[in-house]
């Protein structure tokens, strides 16, 4: 394998003078990151900031005893409504995102304690309108309980009477995590896109590149091995991989360190990743890397021309794309705890991240998942430089 | 220097079926000494010069290239060898001195004779001006000279020129042509593949037609005039050629 460390400096350093990888690869991921976290606590601010909005009253005087009760909760902004609108036309015009309604007679039955009712109106089409009316019915169910304890008290009851039991939640002590369920559900996906993404932007030139251009005959008379150029440029290919995973990951970091007023709400613990779960990220990401350095370098060297590497390439990110995208949202299904999940590739590893930044490393899960990851990342490595190594590498151009 | 014996390839093509590309070359090739090979485009000349510079493996037959076999010792042939040819190209982003120290490096050489041998060949090929320039900057000229100091960087005994001048100007090819004959003065041993004639006149001992992947002739240019009645080279090689296919 003499000579594959020549190769490797020849490629890092034509990769420092492209302006395109050091945007895409090294720069990009920590650009993009930082945007999407900015983004992220924009979003997470504005649907905290949706408990204190704006409610219009439909006939405010007929229910003036539950707005008064209602008013004096400061999540909730009650206004009347403006003449000539009435309720559902008011949610539909976006006047407000929901609209207490109270019908005529409802005062005179209050006062008489007939049990009257009144309607929060919401279009159960938009997310903020949905969370205004639950924001709305919570409150909303305070104070009717509130009131229930006060007719009972004014009848020189116990009320403890009347409560058959009692609810409190009681969370379990767990580790802290690193960072809030937004950005859990997201950086895995993202560090693992990284992995794959990352090489994008050279494993076209890499291979079938210099066959285009004519310079990979040229290599290949050389009295370098085959595997050991081609081992150069997988190294290289992972490099730029790993690269762009730890661009990704220093995007979170700075923005954590930042600690800006608008992404406060995504870094509420701090940065609190315990030894394992660093040594779950490594064991995890590593192999991954390799696994895609492998696969990529393989369509570099199998395709003829640069064009037929991206085309190629098209496809192999939805056969990506599709366990990483799972990988968001598996926190909310019953899946994040099937054992079969560590023997799906992505897949696994990014569960295994998600678990190491919730500080809840599942060891089994891990080394199941790191030993699927080498087992694929030296198939990945074997099956490219063999690739390599045969005659169609130069004829198929 | 050069020994090649009955060496055959054959490919598989989907539409084609079994391709002869080289079907049963013989010659052998001396010191100081440049053997052409003359062909058509597609006659088999590069494929003959790939399986010598082992970048592929012959379906039968055998070569020895500097005293090494080209099946049983790959690695000590090929780094016994330069070659050259018109779609050789250079690392866009290296500069040309970058370029030709890389060639070095794959070749074992290192240190001070890395610097030394490349520090001579910049002299001697008038590189010196645009060396630490990228080679994206280049004309293809001066990318012409690196291809040629990247060739011979490792002082190869053997050389392997395949159609050099391809696509190159005059003043380019010129450059090349004398190159290749202080290289043969040098005492190499030199195989120069094209489809000039001109070029063969001027540089070639000893000549080969190839034709369908077959040697169709054989021998000095003097030679092959008496063999063919000819006395234009362009026409010896059209009588050669024809006098071939009419005996397929």
């Amino acid at each position: 394998m003499r000579g594959w460390l020549t190769v490797l400096k020849k490629e890092i350093r034509e990769f420092t003078r492209d302006r395109r990888l050091l945007t895409s690869a090294l720069l990009g991921p920590v650009f993009l990151e930082v945007l999407l976290i900015a983004l992220f606590g924009y979003l997470e601010r504005s649907f905290s900031e949706a408990k204190s909005q704006k409610i219009l009253v439909e006939n405010a005087d007929e229910g003036a005893a539950v707005v008064a009760l209602l008013s004096a909760n400061p999540a909730l902004d009650i206004q009347p409504l403006p003449g000539g609108m009435d309720a559902e036309q008011a949610v539909r015009r976006k006047e407000a995102r929901a609209v207490l309604s109270f019908p005529k007679g409802f005062a005179q039955m209050h006062e008489q304690r007939k049990n009257p009712e009144f309607f929060i109106v919401f279009d159960p089409s938009e997310t903020t309108s949905e969370i205004a009316s639950r924001a709305v019915a919570e409150v909303a169910e305070h104070a009717r309980t509130e009131s229930v304890k006060q007719r009972i008290r004014e009848r020189g009851l116990d009320v403890a009477a009347f409560e058959p039991f009692r609810v409190a939640k009681r969370p379990i002590e767990v580790e802290k995590a690193f960072g809030g369920e937004w950005l859990i559900g997201f950086l895995p996906y993202l560090i693992v896109i990284w992995a794959f993404y990352g090489g994008f932007s050279i494993v076209a030139d890499l291979v079938a590149g210099e066959k285009e251009r004519g310079s990979l005959e040229t290599l290949l008379i050389t009295p370098i091995s085959r595997s050991a150029i081609a081992f150069g440029k997988f190294m290289a290919l992972a490099l730029v991989s790993f690269m762009s995973c730890v661009s990704a990951i220093s995007g979170v970091v700075i923005m954590g360190v930042l600690n800006l007023p608008l992404t406060q709400n995504l870094f509420k613990s701090g940065f609190n990743l315990s030894f394992l779960s660093f040594v779950a990220l490594v064991f995890t990401i590593l192999p991954l890397v390799i696994f895609f350095a492998g696969l990529l370098l393989s369509v570099s060297t199998y395709a003829r021309n640069q064009r037929e590497v991206q085309g190629y390439l098209s496809l192999l990110s939805f056969v990506v794309l599709v366990p990483a995208i799972f990988s968001q949202f598996i926190g909310y299904t019953d899946f994040a705890s099937s054992r079969w999940v560590s023997l799906v590739p992505v897949l696994n590893t990014a569960t295994v991240i998600r678990e190491a930044l919730l500080n809840k490393v599942d060891v089994t899960n891990l080394l199941i998942t790191s030993g699927v990851g080498i087992f694929l990342a030296a198939v990945g490595l074997f099956g490219s430089i063999r690739l390599f190594n045969r005659e169609s590498v130069l004829l198929r151009s | 220097m050069i020994e090649v014996r009955d060496l055959t390839k054959h490919f598989s093509d989907s539409k084609r079926g079994v391709v002869r590309a080289v079907d049963g070359v013989s010659f052998s090739c001396r010191p100081g000494e440049v053997f052409g090979l003359l062909g058509a485009n597609g006659a088999g000349k590069t494929t003959l010069l790939r399986m010598l510079s082992t970048v592929l493996l012959p379906t039968s037959g055998g070569a020895t290239v500097a005293g090494f076999d080209i099946a049983e010792h790959p690695e000590r042939v090929r780094a016994s060898i330069g070659f050259l040819s018109s779609t050789t190209a250079v690392y866009a982003r290296l500069t040309a001195r970058e370029m030709i120290h890389y060639a070095g490096r794959l070749y074992g050489l290192s240190g001070s004779e890395l610097r030394d041998r490349a520090g001579e060949l910049i002299r001697k090929l008038g590189i010196g001006d645009f060396q630490d320039r990228l080679c994206d900057k280049l004309s293809t000229g001066q990318k012409q000279r690196v291809s040629l100091a990247r060739t011979v960087l490792h002082d190869p005994p053997v050389l392997f020129f395949d159609e050099p001048t391809a696509g190159l100007d005059v003043l380019a090819s010129q450059t090349i042509m004398e190159f290749i004959e202080e290289r043969r003065a040098d005492g190499k041993t030199i195989v120069f593949s094209t489809h000039i004639m001109s070029e063969v006149e001027r540089l070639c001992d000893e000549i080969c037609v190839i034709h369908n992947g077959k040697v169709a002739a054989i021998g000095t240019l003097d030679q092959l005039r008496e063999a063919s009645g000819e006395e234009k080279l362009e026409r010896v090689f059209l009588a050669i050629v024809q006098t071939q296919e009419s005996a397929a």
